[in-house]
Parts: C-alpha cells; sequence; structure tokens
C-alpha cells in the first residue's frame, strides 16, 4: 500500500501545467553563453599540493638522491657491521637543511608580495610546500634507515629514534630561526645551525658513547616529544604569520 | 561593481602612511598621482589584502574584504612595484606557478598562459629565464599574470616605473585594452603616463586624498595657475628661488619659463592654459624640491 | 556562503548541458511550491540566472544539482513572503490540465493533493523532493542541511500519515 501511495505521489507530482514562456531555456542558455572566459578553479588542498610538487626546485630532489646514493655507497662499502647507525645520526640534519631553504623561497626572491593576494595565498603556499619537503624527507629517512638496518645489528626502534630524533630537532631549530629572522641571512643561520647539529651526532658517537645505551632511550623518547611540540608550534607560527611579515615593508 | 575605501588608515610606528583615505571606484581607469612616500604603495597594498589597515574598512559590492576573503582575491589581480621571481623560472613557468596560486585547473592555466603571454608579447621569449629579461619584459609579465584569473579589479603598482618611452606607450596601450568592465587602479609619479587613460585622477599627498576628478575637472581647476614669462638670463635665480618653474627654455630673446603660480609672477607674465602638471607641481612642489630644481617639462 | 570544497569539472559547454537537464525539473519543484506556473517559471529563470551570475567566478561550485535547489527553494520563501504572493491552493486554477485527464483520476489527485497539503511544511518539502524530483536521500540532506536520518523519519512520517488518510486505497 506503501508502494502505492508512493506511485501515486510521483504521479500527483508529474502533473504539473506547462510552462508559459517556452522559449525560456533557450533564453538563458543564450545568456550562459554569453559570458566569456569563464575559468574553471579547483579549490581544494590536495590538489593544490599536488601541483606544487612540480614548482620546488629541483636542486632540492637531486641534493636528496645524492645524498642516499652516497650514503649507500659510504655504508656498505666502509662501515663494520656494528657502526652501521654511527653515520645516520649526522646525516639526518643535512637532509632536513635541503629541504628548509624552499620554505624561505618567497621572502628571498621578493615573490610573497604576489603570492599573497591570490586565491590560495601565501599561507597555503608554505603549508603545501612543508607538506612535500615533510615527506621527502621521510621518505629519504626512511630509505637512510633501512640503508642502515641493512648493515647494522641495532634494534630497528634505536634505529627510529636516531634517525627521527636528530631531524626533528634541526626541524624545530630551522623553523625556530626562520620565524624570527627575516632577511637573506636565515639561509645561513640555519645552514650553521644544521651543520653543527650534524657535527655534534657525528662526534657523540665516539666522545658519549653512553647516548647509546638502551638506557638512553628514554631520553631520546623525551627529545622526541619536547622536538616536536616544538616543531608544530614553529609550524603555526609561520602560518599565522604570513601576512605579518609584510607589516615591516615601509614607504620609501 | 563597487569598491569602497572607507577612511583607510595605515599607521607604521611613529608613521602615518594612510591618512583617513576614503574613495568610491566604479568601473574605469583610476590614475592615483603623488610623490613617493605619499602613501600609495601602501594604498594599494591595503587594497591588495598585503597589509592590513590599522583603521577602515574595505568593501566590494558592499562586502567587507575580510568577510569575502578567497573570493575577493579571485577577482583581484596585483602587479605590485618591485617584484622579484624564482630564478630558475622561466616565463611560461612563472605564470603557469601564478596560476596555481590562483586556482586555475591545468589544462586552462596552459591556455590562458599562452594567450596572455601572446598578448604581452613574450610569445617566443616563454621558454627563457626571466633573469635574461628587461625591465620592460618583466613589468609586462607582471601584468599578464595579474590578469591570469580575469580579476574584476586590477591594481597595478608603478608599472611604467623604469621602461623607456616606447616601452611605456605600449604599457599604456595594454592597460587601456585590458581596463574593459574592470576597476583599475594605477599609480605613477609620472603625469604622462595617466593623463591620458585614466577616467578619474586621484592626488595623494602625505597619506591624504587631496583632490579627485576627470582630466578635465582638474584641468579647470588649474586654470591661472600656469604662466608664460621671459626674463633675463641673470634673474632667472631669482625666479628660481621664488617660483616653481615646470619648464625653462634658452631663447635668443631671454629664458622662456613656465612658471606655476597661484598669482601672477611678473607684470609681463602672460597665463597659459593650465594642465595636470601643472595642478601636480603646484600641490607638490614642496616635496618634489621644485623651487630650486631645473626640470624639462616632466617629473621622474 | 558555502564552504564546500569538491571538484566540480566545468566549463561552459557543460553549463549549457546543466541548463537543459535540470531547467524542467526546477520548474516542476518551483511550481510545487508556489503553485502558479508564470511566477514558477520566472522563479526559474531567475534561479538559473544566479547560478551563472555566481558561475563566472565560481571555486567551489560543489554538485550543480544541489546548488540549484538551494537557490530556487531560497527564491521561493523570499517569493512567498512578498505581500504581492497570493497562495494559488487550488489545482483547478490551471484548468488546461485539467481537461486533459479523466475525472476521477482529478479527483483522486485533488484528494491526495489535499491530503499532502495537510500535512506539515517540513514533510511536505521532503515528499516534494523525493518523489516530485527523484532526489535521492543525501541530496535532499545537503538541500535541506539536515541529517540523512531527518530526512528519512520525515518521508517515513509523512508517508504513515497519508496511508492513515486511506490514499492508497483505490
Amino acid at each position: 500500500m506503501k508502494r502505492n501511495i508512493q506511485k501515486k505521489l510521483v504521479e500527483m507530482y508529474q502533473s504539473v501545467p506547462p510552462m508559459p514562456d517556452a522559449e525560456g531555456m533557450t533564453s538563458i542558455i543564450k545568456e550562459a553563453k554569453s559570458i566569456k572566459g569563464v575559468i574553471p578553479k579547483e579549490s581544494s588542498l590536495f590538489w593544490f599540493v599536488k601541483t606544487q610538487i612540480r614548482f620546488i626546485d629541483i636542486k632540492v630532489w637531486i641534493f636528496q638522491i645524492l645524498l642516499l646514493c652516497m650514503y649507500a655507497l659510504f655504508v656498505c662499502a666502509t662501515l663494520q657491521n656494528t657502526e652501521g647507525f654511527l653515520l645516520l645520526v649526522p646525516i639526518t640534519p643535512i637532509v632536513v637543511l635541503i629541504g628548509t631553504s624552499e620554505l624561505s623561497r618567497s621572502f628571498r626572491y621578493r615573490m610573497a608580495e604576489m603570492e599573497i593576494p591570490t586565491h590560495f595565498s601565501l599561507r597555503q603556499v608554505l603549508l603545501a610546500r612543508l607538506i612535500i619537503i615533510v615527506a621527502a624527507d621521510l621518505f629519504t629517512l626512511t630509505c637512510l634507515m633501512i640503508i642502515t638496518a641493512l648493515k647494522a645489528y641495532t634494534a630497528i626502534n634505536a634505529l627510529i629514534l636516531y634517525g627521527i630524533v636528530p631531524c626533528l630537532v634541526t626541524a624545530y631549530g630551522c623553523l625556530w630561526i626562520m620565524n624570527r629572522c627575516n632577511n637573506s641571512y636565515s639561509q645561513y643561520y640555519t645552514a650553521t645551525y644544521s651543520i653543527a647539529l650534524s657535527v655534534v651526532g657525528g662526534m657523540s658517537v665516539n666522545l658519549w658513547p653512553v647516548w647509546y645505551n638502551t638506557s638512553a632511550h628514554g631520553i631520546w623518547l623525551l627529545v622526541f616529544c619536547l622536538a616536536l611540540v616544538g616543531f608544530y608550534s614553529e609550524v603555526r607560527k609561520m602560518l599565522n604569520n604570513c601576512s605579518r611579515k609584510l607589516e615591516c615593508f615601509n614607504e620609501i | 561593481m563597487e569598491l569602497i575605501l572607507d577612511r583607510l588608515t595605515k599607521q607604521f610606528k611613529n608613521k602615518i602612511a594612510v591618512d583617513r583615505f576614503s574613495y568610491t571606484m566604479k568601473a574605469g581607469v583610476y590614475g592615483l598621482l603623488g610623490a613617493n612616500g605619499a602613501g600609495k604603495t601602501t594604498l594599494m597594498r591595503m587594497i591588495c589584502t598585503v597589509l592590513s589597515p590599522t583603521d577602515g574598512d574595505i568593501l566590494f559590492d558592499g562586502h567587507s574584504i575580510n568577510v569575502l576573503n578567497e573570493r575577493y582575491c579571485d577577482i583581484l589581480g596585483y602587479l605590485p612595484q618591485d617584484f622579484g621571481y624564482y630564478p630558475d623560472f622561466s616565463a611560461r613557468d612563472f605564470m603557469l606557478y601564478m596560476a596555481s596560486l590562483k586556482g586555475i585547473k591545468n589544462r586552462a592555466a596552459h591556455k590562458r598562459t599562452d594567450e596572455l603571454l601572446h598578448l604581452v608579447g613574450l610569445s617566443d621569449v616563454a621558454t627563457q629565464k626571466i633573469r635574461s629579461f628587461s625591465g620592460g619584459m618583466k613589468q609586462r609579465l607582471g601584468v599578464a599574470q595579474a590578469v591570469l584569473n580575469g580579476p574584476k579589479i586590477l591594481i597595478l603598482d608603478e608599472p611604467t616605473a623604469g621602461l623607456d618611452p616606447k616601452e611605456r606607450i605600449r604599457f599604456r596601450n595594454l592597460i587601456s585594452d585590458l581596463a574593459k568592465d574592470k576597476i583599475v587602479l594605477l599609480s605613477t609619479h609620472i603625469v604622462s603616463d595617466i593623463e591620458c587613460i585614466a577616467d578619474q585622477i586621484i592626488m595623494m599627498k602625505k597619506g591624504k586624498l587631496i583632490l579627485s576628478g576627470t582630466t578635465a575637472d582638474l584641468t579647470e581647476q588649474a586654470n591661472g595657475l600656469a604662466w608664460n614669462l621671459i626674463v633675463n638670463p641673470n634673474e632667472l635665480e631669482q625666479y628660481e628661488a621664488r617660483y616653481c618653474i615646470s619648464n625653462l627654455h634658452h631663447t635668443s630673446m631671454g629664458v622662456e619659463l613656465r612658471i606655476v603660480s597661484e598669482e601672477k609672477p611678473a607684470q609681463n607674465a602672460q597665463p597659459i592654459t593650465a594642465n595636470i602638471e601643472d595642478l601636480f607641481l603646484f600641490h607638490f612642489s614642496d616635496e618634489l624640491g621644485q623651487t630650486s630644481g631645473k626640470t624639462s617639462g616632466g617629473i621622474q | 556562503m558555502a564552504d564546500k570544497i569538491n571538484q566540480s569539472e566545468c566549463e561552459t559547454d557543460d553549463m549549457e548541458e546543466i541548463i537543459r537537464e535540470y531547467y524542467d525539473d526546477i520548474y516542476k519543484y518551483c511550481y510545487w511550491k508556489i503553485k502558479n506556473s508564470t511566477d514558477a517559471q520566472d522563479i526559474t529563470q531567475e534561479t538559473f540566472l544566479r547560478f551563472i551570475q555566481n558561475f563566472v567566478n565560481y571555486v567551489d561550485m560543489g554538485k550543480p544539482k544541489a546548488l540549484l535547489y538551494t537557490i530556487a527553494r531560497n527564491l521561493c520563501i523570499n517569493w512567498k513572503r512578498k505581500p504581492s504572493y497570493i497562495p494559488l491552493e487550488n489545482i483547478e486554477n490551471d484548468s488546461s490540465f485539467i481537461i486533459s485527464n479523466e475525472l476521477d483520476t482529478v479527483i483522486d489527485k485533488m484528494y491526495l493533493h489535499d491530503a499532502v497539503s495537510s500535512l506539515p511544511l517540513s514533510q511536505q518539502e521532503v515528499l516534494l523532493l523525493r518523489y516530485g524530483q527523484d532526489l535521492r536521500v543525501g541530496e535532499i540532506a545537503t538541500i535541506l542541511n539536515i541529517s540523512r536520518f531527518t530526512v528519512m523519519y520525515r518521508l517515513k512520517c509523512a508517508i504513515n500519515k497519508l496511508n492513515k488518510m486511506k490514499i492508497g486505497e483505490d
């Protein structure tokens, strides 16, 4: 019976008087055609991130691949089995450094002013670049860890810690510097910081082997958490600061 | 289509760059005239959401641009006064990059890029790196990216600065073509650039709006400000010190001066038809230091 | 202001397709809301005009169907608020189509029509969208900005009420 009702409803609703103006639809179509230059647009962040991959400086990809190859060669060719992880700690800050220059590109090359009044705006540009760089860095890091794991007999969770923590500490530090340093020198400061971290990491294996005992893992975890929180807060600061960075523009 | 600037104010630390600027714009070309430091760039940056005003509001069709956000940026095109470029980019890369920022889909982006590069005369250099471009070419590329998204509002900050006369004329014609059914605001301190193409001229001084009107209105206002006078070469210095001289021409009979002044500078001075440049000089002479300057009919 | 972030591939040719596809449907919908064919067509024209104008600078279009119905619905609501609007409740007033129907089906339809009109407006709305416009529950939910559950609940209540009024019996 309910189906009967539904059928009758459909029938009822179909009984509609014809349109008074038979040309109505044609005139609307004409109107639509008169609009020139309709530009199909997209507004999803996912689409935007995909398009930005193409615009990342090719040097970033080249350096990452070079780094991976050199690391693989070096580890496989020269290192003894137990020392596999030795290089992992100093190399990860360099991986991060390669990508950080992308984040400050808009300011260093004075494109920011043109990028702000667009649909996606500077904020999304930075976010997209960050997402791409983080993804690339994580991929490189994973490869590095796999290569290391092939040689070293360190536990995998320890390897992950030794890989991710220096990475995160570098990233946090670089972002911290870039958020407080607007000019072109920021590149030099971040480079100095990353290289210093790398050197300390490299030396630590010999000078402070106690850092790499299983008992120290708790501290590594703590550093990881702190660096993660710091990184997140600096990312937010960077994204929120986008337009305010230009507040320092003064009339000539 | 209406853009309302409502008592816009921008204060930087101890300097007020734009002071309670109010103006309404409808479709047409608006020329923003003012000396360096008058606040033109700051005003334009506020219109383009690059800077946020200290006070006041900007309304497009009755809606505040803070509410409209991306929808406002979708109908906006901006050419900054001084812009850089990513060094590895070619002209085409640059256009496609800006197209992606404006949310234009791939196929349409390529089509628009080709169309616009052709329009601005950069088709043959589309694949060349921007670092090899001349100033004029760069400016043309800048205009091309500004109109990528088919904007209703076009803001051009000193688009002809640094261009040679031929390029300036080309630019003027390009802007005239693009200006149909749009609000175009272009700023300059070169009067001749906008005299011909602007429907309305807005004069800005020390952050304030001091004058606005059509070329005809302003020329009328300038009436009685321009004088022609021939003086002896040895009197030249005292006239230069006392009056604003917009043009100076040595002839066999003496030095022919075009003086901008409210009162008659000398007994034998002849009143002549004033133009916008005279009006501009009259208002801005103190900022330009014209009282002692020798110019040749233009403010550079 | 819709902040849907949907992917929608529309170009000018697609626009014509959209108009052709939905013009009749929107007209029918407006007729059942306004009960006057002239006004209904006016609103239909206005709906598409707004749709096109929105299109010129469109970014987040969402699905055109949902948007069209939303515009039409809002226009109908505003139309009814106008003091000049006098609801024409009786379908007899559109005499041209009465003649083409048999008398008892007309009476049947009138009875059903009155029964539907006696339902709460919210239920009438979902009935129209579901059976008149053949929209899916999800689509109705989007247009009316309510949950799918609410849509289904209202439909169920409406059908039950009509059932009680013995509409289904011949």
